[in-house]
């Protein structure tokens, strides 16, 4: 404990080794690789992103405080990484939404049609942070508290673009481009 | 930020589906993992749920065991490899702690010295490993080790080649590596410019193709998952291999 502080500092984590890297994954490697899946809809290409994420966090990580990698950070660094890979699929080939549609995930039983809908063929249409918003909320089933937590958003803020959002999955399942 | 309670689901009463992964996880503690786990013993659709992420977790652990994953972690990010590109046999940089125990590839070579439309195309494989090169000839490729093309055309002809992967249903451009690029002229006998690297990943099967008239990656890799899908040939193919590292 600091003198004067409420909370207790905690040290940066230790630099990763192979141990620590082999641990996290045999804990977190087949959740963070399902988001992957979910979001490339290319299971290669996902497995790829997964090893990036761990790359990322040899890269990033021993900013990070406490001794254990949060899961939340795994998963907003397998989404940024996915992100900038979709970016790159985009400029090389046409979002075939139907196909999108189509492609199987491994969490599909488990979610609602809207979800399906936003998370699957109309999610590339979405700007990232609404990317974000739509993961916490249909994948992760967060509530809207925790939501404003992760985002950095107030929770009023959240309430608004989660309908914005539901409202958009409608008018683009009638056929509205925008 | 951990909130250390559990939001259950006001209106469902099961945890948020990001808590079961957090428990999952072993990130939950306390009161919240005994909440959790008071809640699965008496929720089947959670339980179900924890049980498939378990699966998939074993799955992958079989797949690619931990100490491989680690390993070719540490390896990739000292070799400061970018991203590997979406087909994961193609590589710049190979980096070998990644590769060592990815099962030998397998392959099943055209003919060598196959012929073209009628025209006499010679296709030569070149395997080089180690600064070595050798005629692939009976030598199983490795992980790490680099393909390159030779071609030779009768005097006096013009073609173009390019060399594309297929795996499972989705072509990739190799040589060239963008879809943008054009393919490359060929006269006499040259070697295709540029090698393939191979890495350990999903089966998948490397084309050359040679045509006589210009055309376009982009276009090539379309006709090729077409071909696939209909089961049909690819024109202009004039070599093929096989790579399939899970073969035993
Ligand atoms: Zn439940």
């Amino acid at each position: 404990m600091v003198p004067g502080l409420a909370f207790p500092i905690k040290p940066p984590r230790p630099p990763l080794d192979e141990a620590a890297i082999a641990e996290l994954y045999r804990r977190c490697g087949a959740l963070v690789l399902r988001r992957c899946r979910l979001l490339l809809r290319d299971p290669a290409e996902a497995e790829d992103a997964l090893q990036e994420v761990f790359m990322r966090l040899l890269r990033y990580g021993a900013s990070l405080e406490g001794e254990r990698v949060p899961l939340s950070w795994l998963y907003r660094t397998a989404e940024r990484c996915c992100f900038d890979r979709l970016r790159r699929r985009r400029r090389e080939e046409p979002v075939d939404e139907a196909a999108l549609a189509r492609e199987p995930t491994p969490i599909d039983e488990a979610l609602g049609s809207e979800a399906r809908e936003v998370l699957g063929r109309f999610f590339h249409r979405l700007p990232d942070k609404l990317k974000r918003l739509a993961l916490l909320h249909y994948l992760d089933g967060l509530p809207q508290e925790r939501i404003a937590v992760e985002l950095g958003w107030s929770r009023r803020t959240v309430g608004k673009k989660l309908r914005a959002l539901a409202e958009r999955a409608v008018r683009w399942k009638s056929g509205a481009r925008t | 930020m951990h909130v250390l309670l559990s939001d259950f689901d006001g209106r469902t009463g099961h945890p948020p589906r990001r808590d079961l992964e957090r428990w999952l996880a072993q990130e939950a503690s306390g009161e919240e993992w005994k909440r959790i786990a008071d809640h699965l013993a008496s929720c089947r659709a959670c339980e179900e749920y924890v049980e498939a992420c378990r699966g998939e977790q074993e799955a992958l652990e079989a797949r690619s065991p931990p100490a491989t994953f680690a390993a070719s972690v540490l390896a990739r990010a000292a070799s400061g490899a970018a991203p590997r590109p979406r087909w994961p046999f193609l590589l710049a940089a190979s980096a070998t702690a990644a590769l060592l125990l990815i099962a030998v590839l397998l392959w099943r070579p055209a003919a060598e010295g196959e012929r073209w439309r009628g025209a006499a195309a010679v296709v030569r494989v070149y395997l080089e490993r180690e600064g070595q090169r050798a005629l692939l000839g009976d030598h199983r490729p490795r992980p790490g080790d680099r393909l390159r093309y030779e071609i030779a055309l009768p005097p006096g002809q013009r073609a173009y080649a390019a060399l594309v992967a297929l795996e499972s249903a989705r072509a990739l451009p190799v040589l060239p590596a963008s879809r943008a690029a054009p393919p490359f002229e060929i006269a006499g006998t040259s070697f295709l410019p540029g090698s393939a690297a191979l890495e350990g990943g999903a089966p998948a099967r490397l084309l050359l193709v040679i045509r006589p008239a210009p055309f376009a990656i982009d276009s090539l890799l379309v006709e090729a998952e077409f071909a696939v899908r209909q089961g049909r040939t690819l024109e202009g193919v004039a070599h093929q291999l096989l790579l399939d590292p899970e073969a035993p």
